[in-house]
């Protein structure tokens, strides 16, 4: 739903560190936790990319899975979010992956 | 030639800033601040309304809605100090707004903040706003369903108000259902079932917060 606005910001990220370069690629890591839909961030981060540079930039999204630890310490990947742990059945977790979304790297030409 | 450029950069980093932010202000008021979240319609002015009642201007209410200050004129009316954020379109609050809001209220000889974020069970439970606690809204006459359907907010919550009880009997609508979902979820939440129209469980709900600012 608010993907636009987190691709935006990604694109004025980029192109600041790109400086007067042209940007070619861009790498972004969504976690499954992180309530950012990495096809949608995709999609708005290409249109984005094309209106404000002619030339075409690549947009790779890695999607981070979600990790967890139980309080039982069991350490475990639900396999559907939110599922509870699959060694003893509580949903006493902590985070360990999943929640992050960022803008990982940038490729420029130096031409 | 080519040059790769690791960045490395959160876009939720800007968001977290302002949150620790709002969480310091927040301390140095010893005020606590609930974040309330919810689908439209679900009851959350009227909740509110009745603890306006019962806080008066001891009760700070930041809230959100894509445009209208409605809520925000109806909580002025049951005696709450009362700011309104219209987002034009976003989805939630962002930590940001809420900073800026805060910067248009007076927070001194107030116990209690509710942000009330813009009706939506999605994207709001992924931003930190700097609250104390994540609080669900849920009304009987969504279904019970929602909890397994939008599991990120009941995860993180520390209660969820079950509202508009008194319309139980025309809807199918199970309260233990609801508790068992939030349950397999998050074992440490809070449940508070309760009518703003009949006031019923209200009591309950008034004596949580109570615990919470005392």
């Amino acid at each position: 739903m608010h993907e636009y606005g987190v691709a935006l910001e990604i694109a004025q990220t980029a192109f600041s560190a790109a400086g007067t370069r042209r940007l070619s690629k861009v790498t972004l890591r969504v976690g499954e936790l992180s309530g950012v839909f990495a096809e949608s961030l995709a999609m708005y981060c290409d249109l984005i990319f094309r209106e404000k540079q002619c030339e075409r930039v690549e947009v790779v999204s890695v999607t981070i899975p979600a990790r967890f630890t139980c309080a039982c310490g069991a350490v475990y990947s639900p396999r559907k979010l939110f599922d509870p742990c699959p060694s003893c059945g509580g949903a006493d977790r902590s985070v360990i992956d999943g929640k992050e979304c960022s803008l990982e790297s940038i490729e420029v030409d130096n031409d | 030639m080519t040059e790769s450029i690791r960045i490395a950069s959160s876009v939720y980093a800007a968001n977290d800033a302002f949150a620790r932010q709002n969480r310091l202000l927040f301390a140095g008021k010893k005020l606590v601040a609930l974040n309330m979240i919810s689908s439209p319609g679900s009851g959350k002015t009227s909740v509110l309304e009745r603890m306006a009642a019962r806080y008066g201007s001891a009760l700070a209410v930041i809230t959100g809605d894509i445009q209208t200050t409605f809520d925000a004129d109806r909580l002025k009316a049951a005696g709450a100090a009362a700011v309104q954020i219209e987002t034009g379109g976003s989805c939630h609050l962002s930590a940001a707004m809420v900073h800026k809001a805060l910067t248009r209220m007076d927070l001194d000889n107030k116990k209690l903040l509710v942000i009330e974020n813009v009706g939506n069970l999605v994207c709001p439970a992924a931003f930190d706003l700097g609250e104390n606690k994540k609080i669900a809204v849920l009304s009987v006459a969504e279904g019970d369903e929602k909890v397994a359907k939008y599991p990120a907010l009941f995860a993180r919550a520390a209660a969820v108000i079950v509202n508009k009880t008194d319309l139980l009997p025309y809807v199918n609508f199970s309260v233990d259902r609801v508790r068992e979902d939030c349950l397999k979820l998050n074992r440490e939440i809070r449940m508070f079932p309760l009518s703003c129209t009949t006031g019923e469980g209200f009591e309950v709900w008034m004596d949580y917060c109570a615990g919470l600012t005392n």
